[in-house]
Parts: C-alpha cells; sequence; structure tokens
C-alpha cells in the first residue's frame, strides 16, 4: 500500500512491483522532431530533464550539437523515500551550464511530481536557460492518481513513446489545468495541447521573449 | 530559432571498436591501478590503463584506453583514445573516439567525443558534445618554485 503523508507527497516505494509498458503517440513530439529535422541547421541544444537514456540521445543525436541530460527524475526519486522539500534551489536541483541556452526542452512526466512552487522556480531557472523560440515538450498526468514511479520514456523510431513504470504504489495526482500549468511555467506559453489516450496530456511549449532575454 | 540557415548536415558517427578492457594495447601493455592504491595528480602514458582505485587529478592517455573498473572511485579530467566507465567518475571526458557509460557506470561531468555510448542503466548527469574535435589538453607544467 502506498503511505502518504500529508499532502499526498511522501510515500514508500515498493521495490518488487512489475514494471509495465504504455506504448503512446505523441503528435507533438513526432511534429517537433521532424520540424528540427527539416530545419538545415541542425545543431540544437537539448536539454532532457529525464535520467540518462541512451535511446534519447540516439534519436535526438542528428539535430544536436549538444545534449544534456538533468536527472532530475533520479531526484525526484530519492525525494520519494523521504521528505519532500517544497522548493528546492533549482540551481543545486539542476545546474545547468551557462555557455549555450537550449532549443529545446524535454520534460517528461516529471512537472507532476513538483510541488507547486517548486515547479514555478524550477521554470524560472529553465526560461533562463533557454533561447527565445525553445521547445519545451511536456508529459503530464490528467487522473486523479498517478504512479509514485515516474519511469522512463523509450522513444521509438517512429516518433512515438514507450512508457516504463512501476504501476504501484501511487500517489495524488495534481491534474493541473493548462490555465495553472503556464501560470507555473512563466515565460512559456502553450503552442499545443492534446489528450493522449493513456490519460496524458501532452504540451508543447514555446520559450518566449522576456525582458531578461 | 527553427529558421535557420544551412550550413551543414551531421555526419555518420564511425562505429569503432575500442580496445577490450584489460586487453593489451598497440604498446603490448596494459596497467592496472588496484583497488587499495590512491593516486593524487597526474597520470599519462602511451599503454591502456584499468582503474579500480581511486584517482584525483588528471589523466592523459593520448592513443590508448582507459578503462575506469566497477570499483574505480575517480575525481578527474581524463583524455583517451577509447574510455569505458564501469565504476564512478567526477570530472570531464574527452574521447578521441568514443566514450562507454556501461549499466554499473556512475559519471558527473561532461563528456566530448564522436560517440557516446550510454548502457541501460547508466547513471549520467552532464552535457554530452559529439561534435566538437576532442583534442588533447596539455598538460601543464608544474610551477616553478621561487629561488631563494
Amino acid at each position: 500500500m502506498p503511505l502518504f503523508s500529508r499532502g499526498g507527497r511522501r510515500v514508500r516505494s515498493s521495490e518488487t512491483a512489475e514494471m509495465a509498458s504504455e506504448p503512446m503517440g505523441a503528435p507533438a513530439l513526432r511534429e517537433l522532431m521532424a520540424q528540427l529535422g527539416a530545419t538545415e541547421d541542425m545543431h540544437f541544444a537539448v536539454l532532457d530533464l529525464a535520467a540518462a537514456a541512451g535511446d534519447h540521445l540516439q534519436s535526438f543525436r542528428p539535430f544536436s550539437s549538444r545534449f544534456h541530460i538533468a536527472g532530475l527524475a533520479e531526484e525526484l526519486s530519492s525525494w520519494h523515500a523521504g521528505e519532500a522539500p517544497s522548493a528546492p534551489d533549482p540551481n543545486e536541483l539542476m545546474p545547468l551550464p551557462d555557455d549555450i541556452p537550449f532549443d529545446v526542452v524535454l520534460a517528461w512526466n516529471l512537472f507532476d511530481h513538483l510541488p507547486d512552487e517548486a515547479l514555478l522556480r524550477l521554470a524560472g531557472h529553465l526560461r533562463a536557460h533557454c533561447r527565445t523560440g525553445a521547445r519545451l515538450h511536456a508529459l503530464v498526468q490528467t487522473g486523479t492518481r498517478m504512479p509514485v514511479d515516474p519511469g522512463r520514456f523509450r522513444l521509438q523510431e517512429d516518433g512515438g513513446l514507450v512508457w516504463e513504470h512501476r504501476p504501484e504504489p501511487r500517489m495524488d495526482a495534481p491534474r493541473r489545468a493548462q490555465r495553472t500549468l503556464e501560470r507555473l511555467l512563466p515565460g512559456f506559453g502553450a503552442h499545443r495541447a492534446r489528450l493522449l489516450q493513456n490519460g496524458f496530456q501532452e504540451y508543447l511549449f514555446v520559450a518566449n521573449p522576456t525582458e531578461r532575454h | 530559432m527553427f529558421d535557420k540557415s544551412k550550413k551543414s548536415t551531421p555526419s555518420e558517427t564511425p562505429d569503432h571498436t575500442p580496445t577490450a578492457p584489460g586487453r593489451p594495447g598497440a604498446s603490448g601493455q596494459t596497467t592496472t591501478i588496484g583497488p587499495s592504491i590512491r593516486i593524487n595528480g597526474e597520470i599519462s602514458g602511451e599503454e591502456d590503463l584499468v582503474i579500480q582505485g581511486a584517482v584525483e587529478g588528471n589523466i592523459q592517455l593520448k592513443e590508448h584506453h582507459l578503462t575506469v573498473g566497477e570499483q574505480g572511485r575517480i575525481k578527474a579530467d581524463a583524455f583517451a583514445r577509447t574510455i569505458t566507465v564501469r565504476g564512478e567518475l567526477t570530472g570531464d571526458l574527452t574521447g578521441a573516439e568514443k566514450v562507454t557509460i556501461t549499466a554499473s557506470g556512475r559519471v558527473r561531468g561532461n563528456i566530448v567525443a564522436p560517440k557516446v555510448i550510454l548502457e541501460e542503466g547508466a547513471s549520467f548527469k552532464g552535457s554530452i558534445d559529439m561534435e566538437t574535435k576532442a583534442e588533447a589538453p596539455t598538460l601543464k607544467p608544474a610551477p616553478k618554485s621561487k629561488s631563494a
């Protein structure tokens, strides 16, 4: 049984739960990759918030000159074993290089695992390291409950995804609406939003011009 | 962002098979730093190197293969023809041909190499640059001591 503290963030994970694999279409991602591939100067800087994944690296290799792996999913997993900080310093949580602004950010099933204040601070951190016009591709849960394990997404050759995760234990999901997400992601505007068959909402955000950038 | 003019297209990455860990390199030599050994400073050489111990500093094997074994604990920047990490490494890696992080490898730092392989289960945080030409850094001479 999943164990929750108040706020539904503190849980005890199960080491024995079986892994599940859910294939899913991700049309906005496919569109993004097609757009990257059709661009003549394919030297994009890509930021993957997930843990290291060889298939992500290889899939974006044709388009990217720099691929940065932030490993945020690993940090979140360690949070779930203890008390989740409400607003960790994003520079400590996810230090990013200052020399090259990112053109593409991949944020798959991670925002739901962050409290509002932490997401707000993380978004500011991301925006500060993104070029204006950068694309942020996000997958967000729409159900009331979600697995504690964010899992990992295996990128298919056709641009589809397979979500590999432990279905149990589960925890409350924040169910953030698009308007809420846009408030928590200042500096980014939703360019595409689509509900996928498995209950994920797929977003493609665009980094808006800011005074600082 | 997506309307840049054409400059170049990425070339295919050559698939080079590195010298297997423990197998002698072109010099016919492989050196192993055992698990009980601790080294602080710079390591350079003309043979393959397997590190199972603890190293802090810099490692330069221009034409050879560096393996950080499962027991290896490294805090160093490393340059080699190919690099395979099975243990823990904090630092920047430059591989003239290839860098591989195996399932047991844990790396924090940046990688520059024309080919990078992250095996399933590998842990890595940092940037990967597969376009910049990997060039060996020159060893800095030791600072001269002041004469009396």
